[in-house]
């Protein structure tokens, strides 16, 4: 364990991604006094100043500026680095206990349950992702929790294919006959033997999906279909800054800082859990986790 | 012979080989073809033959880890193949198998004392005697100085099937299955392994079905002799009788391949040219045709069957039965 | 090859009908007077009748199954409902939008199948020399970069800051061309009717206009071509039969265009398969950030307007453009691959 830690450290891309890691989750769980909210109660809805519909450059009451609206944009990035956070780490458990338990225990089991399990999960292959989501959400309604479970239902059959093929290597290993031999019930395999020797990849792909889910949040934020207004969420940051990147006439870049801040922490939040998985992925020797 | 602790009778296994989703013309492999012997007790019966005639199947089979296609297996008169998986249970605490591979047969995120305490879970040992026991395995396989939180990753190829025959020790069984138990080990530990898996057949009692695929290391440990070819059990014979009079043409070839110790040791001189490569058996005939320096007519056309010839020595060969 | 391709069109029905049972049981979730718009055909006839008439008369409160028959009869006879948030029926508004996303749908595909195998080919010729490094760290960078920024970046880079590329479908001049009575919509695809109506200039300004969405879109997907087309360019180098073809008197350039590289084409293939999902639902993020009217932006804006109809209608549109598609990836790649074709006129 202490020797993996070391080795991942030592990956060139690693360390930059732990970083970029630490760095957010830090932020996140400090965000009350990075930015102490207004109203505690509702800590998650951006602090405004007034309610212009012109974007403000930065001064002494919004260091950063704010967007139209009157959004704070500082507030807005630090405790959208929560909202971040908790939506890529809830679907993330969600979509990888769902699809490694049902990948896991087709490939197990094999048979027709086996190739009905693979059907299904060719079905969902071909769903694009977004699109998905984002019919689940009109149908549903708006907020955080129906965009995580749209997520979660679109998002594990990854998960269920890359552990099929995995457990179909682990169960003919020998430990797994040497515990059959031994009397273990069918189950208990499973979950002893198992699935602890095929969490590798999956953690893989759990580290580099937890970018990729924020950033389908983020999308549909930034289309305007995701979080209600006001929430601290760096995808409708962007979408507020829709109207103002073509700055003014003669100065393009006028309004840099609506856009600049929530591009560079979407960027740096997806690319950090990217190198993450990546760099497990070499150190376990799988290249492609996805 | 009433001291049989395991007798085989007719006992087949077939691969059905699929590829794909849809049933498409099916390649079917006859791993085991119609065997028959016993083991008796205390005894070390060895099995060899090249690679892919079956011997790993046999073995599994024996302890219940594949169902046979058909035939049958005793286990001191009880008939394995008609039990359930329930009513094997009480039964598998004496019938264990140690395996090939000392890297593939210990989970790698089990510690050794998890690995060790396993089987006595799975048989409701008490638990209050379970450390005690899991010391006296240690003691047994010559590991007692080791600690018991270290990983599989942590211990050598020889260490690890100490551990690998700790375990299969752990219920006190009758009767185990050494699935070339030291095939994957330095020479030097190799024999450290089987002086091992003897002391213990001595002090415990044990009956071994012995497999390898090396007629050295088969006949240094085994009593009674074996041999495979194409899922047919061709010859056996006591270890010294065929050692000194190899009657089928089969075990003649395995026998001049052995390197030995003994310079006037006949089969030494014959430099057997037999082909290389796959050798499909004439449908009708004996397996072993195709590569045979002694075939006859016959042998294409009928299948021998195995035979006593001398006091406990059988061959399947129409050289021997006119 | 024909029996490959029978087999595979003869598999759409039943794709189709499952695809079309979990869409349709989206109206599961909504209340009855939302599931009334799915069915009605103009904005007139919900006005007309009374909520109760309309449920009556689509067999609303009846079983599942009959709904869904109901509705599968309406779509047969081309009535796919009416669009609120666009203002017209479904039918027509798809008309106009489909066609938009295919052609970026095919732009995207050219650019990871051409750039996919020049980038590739030539990490692989300078294999671990500078320009495949650079190559290898151009492919890291644009994999790991989201769409929307990738979009961003460009509009900002080109638009904003040279006033090249502007967004959009067409320009002014071309789109008056186009609304024209003059130019006959054969297919509704601006590359292709701009030329059939012989006006080349129409087909510059589309084509100018699809450059940036597609590159945006396409980028990720790239970066994994050019890596495919790497490893299986070097790894069909390796095999027999490169040797062989030389010994046949082929130069080297002949080998690698007639054997290496149309073998290491085939995981190329493959991948722009699966990856056509995955272009649609960038095509969501990209036509709203280049205002391309296509059904990207037809979703987006019927989920804002929370338009049920639309919604379900453009499920089905996206289902069709993906079976569709990936048929036609399924018959190039029976066509580049000699051995699926032996095997089946065998
Ligand atoms: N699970 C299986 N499915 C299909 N075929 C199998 C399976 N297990 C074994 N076989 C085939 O059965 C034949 C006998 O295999 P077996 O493992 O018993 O041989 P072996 O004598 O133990 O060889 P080795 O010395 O290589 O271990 C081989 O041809 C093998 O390919
Ligand atoms: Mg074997």
């Amino acid at each position: 364990m202490k020797k993996q830690a070391k080795a991942l450290v030592q990956h060139p891309t690693g360390i930059i991604g732990i970083i970029l890691v630490l760095f957010w989750v830090s932020v996140a769980i400090l965000a009350p006094m990075l930015a102490p909210p207004q109203d505690p109660d509702n800590a998650y809805m951006m602090v405004r100043h007034g309610f212009s519909s012109l974007p403000n450059p930065p001064n002494g009451q919004s260091p950063w500026g704010t967007t139209s609206g009157g959004y704070d944009i500082f507030y807005g990035i630090i405790w959208g680095s929560r909202t971040a956070l908790v939506l890529g780490l809830v679907t993330v458990l969600a979509t990888a206990t769902i699809g490694a338990l049902a990948g896991g225990v087709c490939a197990y089991y094999g048979g027709i349950l086996d190739g009905v399990c693979m059907r299904i999960v060719d079905l969902f292959m071909g769903i694009p992702f977004l699109i998905a989501v984002i019919v689940m959400t009109t149908v549903w309604g708006k907020g955080m929790d129906k965009i995580i479970l749209a997520l979660i239902v679109f998002g594990w059959h990854r998960y269920a294919r890359m552990m099929r093929s995995e457990v179909l290597v682990v169960k003919e290993q020998e430990f797994v006959l040497a515990a059959k031999n031994m009397g273990a019930s069918p189950m208990g395999i499973f979950f002893r033997h198992v699935l602890p020797n095929a969490l590798s990849p999956i953690i893989i792909l759990m580290s580099i999906n937890i970018g990729r889910m924020v950033l389908v949040a983020a999308s549909l934020s930034f289309v305007g279909i995701g979080a209600e207004p006001g929430f601290a969420d760096w995808g409708q940051m962007l979408n507020f800054s829709r109207n103002w990147i073509s700055g003014i006439p003669g100065a393009p870049f006028y309004y840099w800082y609506t856009y600049a801040y929530a591009s560079v922490a979407i960027f740096t939040f997806v690319l950090g859990w990217t190198l993450l998985g990546d760099a497990l992925g070499t150190m376990y020797g799988k290249q492609e986790a996805y | 012979m009433n001291n049989a602790l395991i007798t085989i009778q007719s006992l087949e296994k077939e691969f059905v080989v699929r590829r794909g989703f849809f049933p498409r013309p099916k390649k079917i492999i006859r791993a085991v073809d119609g065997i028959d012997f016993s083991i008796n007790t205390g005894e070390t019966f060895g099995l060899v033959g090249e690679s892919g005639c079956g011997k790993s199947t046999t073995g599994r089979m024996l302890v219940r880890l594949m169902p046979p296609t058909s035939g049958k297996i005793y286990y001191q008169g009880e008939e394995l193949t008609a039990k359930t998986e329930k009513q094997m249970l009480p039964l598998r605490r004496n019938l264990q198998m140690i395996f090939q591979n000392p890297h593939g047969s210990l989970n790698p995120r089990m510690s050794l004392e998890q690995i060790l305490e396993e089987p006595l879970k799975i048989h409701r040992y008490p638990f209050s005697n379970r450390a005690k026991r899991i010391r006296e395995l240690m003691d047994y396989v010559g590991l007692s100085q080791t600690s018991m939180d270290r990983y599989p990753a942590e211990f050598s190829g020889g260490q690890r099937q100490r551990i690998a025959i700790a375990r299969a020790l752990a219920l006190d069984p009758k009767f185990i299955v050494a699935d070339e138990a030291v095939s994957a080990l330095d020479v030097s530990i190799q024999a450290q392994i089987l002086n091992l898996l003897m002391d213990l057949q001595k002090e415990l009692g044990l009956t071994y079905l012995f497999i390898s695929h090396d007629l050295g290391v088969v006949n240094y440990i085994s009593d009674r002799i074996g041999v495979m070819y194409l899922g047919k059990l061709v010859e056996v014979a006591d270890c010294n009788t065929l050692y000194r009079r190899p009657l089928h043409p089969y075990t003649k070839i395995l026998l001049a391949s052995v390197p030995v110790a003994d310079p006037n040791q006949t089969f030494k001189a014959m430099a057997w040219d037999t082909p290389e490569g796959d050798f499909p058996a004439p449908p009708a005939g004996c397996s072993f045709y195709n590569r045979c320096r002694e075939r006859l007519d016959i042998c294409s056309r009928q299948k021998p069957s195995l035979k006593e010839q001398a006091q406990g020595q059988s061959v399947a060969c129409h050289l021997f039965n006119p | 090859m024909a029996i490959f391709i029978f087999k595979r069109v003869i598999g759409i029905p039943v794709t189709l009908f499952i695809l079309s049972l979990m869409i349709f049981s989206l109206v599961l979730f909504l209340s009855p007077s939302e599931r009334v718009a799915v069915f009605v055909s103009s904005s007139d006839a919900l006005q007309s009748a009374s909520l109760e008439e309309l449920i009556e008369r689509y067999g609303l409160d009846q079983p599942f199954y009959v709904q869904y028959g109901n509705w599968v009869k309406e779509l047969l006879r081309g009535n796919l409902g009416w669009s609120s948030s666009a203002r017209m029926p479904i039918s027509e508004a798809l008309a106009l939008r489909i066609p938009a996303t295919i052609e970026l749908l095919f732009a995207g595909q050219v650019i990871l199948l051409f750039g996919g195998i020049y980038l590739g080919t030539l990490a692989a010729e300078k294999e671990n020399r500078f320009t495949d490094h650079c190559i290898r760290l151009l492919t890291i960078v644009g994999g790991a970069i989201p769409e929307f920024l990738v979009g961003l970046f460009l509009l900002i880079l080109f638009y904003v800051t040279f006033d090249l590329l502007p967004p959009g479908r067409l320009g002014m001049l071309s789109t008056d061309i186009v609304n024209a009575p003059a130019f006959v919509k054969y297919t509704g695809l601006h590359l292709v009717d701009s030329l059939l109506n012989g006006q080349p200039h129409v087909f510059m300004d589309a084509f100018s206009h699809l450059i940036l969405p597609s590159m945006a879109y396409s980028l990720g997907g790239l970066a994994a071509t050019v890596r495919l087309m790497r490893s299986s360019l070097l790894d069909n180098l390796s095999r027999g039969y490169v040797p062989t073809a030389r010994l046949k008197g082929l130069s080297n350039r002949q080998v690698m265009t007639r054997h290496v590289r149309r073998n290491a084409m085939l995981p190329v293939i493959t991948f722009m398969g699966m990856r056509i999902p995955v272009l649609l639902s960038g095509s969501v993020i990209v036509e709203t950030i280049f205002n391309f009217p296509g059904m990207g932006m037809f979703i987006v804006t019927a989920a804002q307007g929370l338009d049920f109809p639309a919604i379900i209608a453009a499920s089905l549109a996206v289902s069709v453009i993906i079976i569709i598609s990936n048929l036609i990836v399924d018959i190039l790649y029976t066509v580049l691959n000699p051995q699926i074709r032996l095997d089946i006129s065998r």
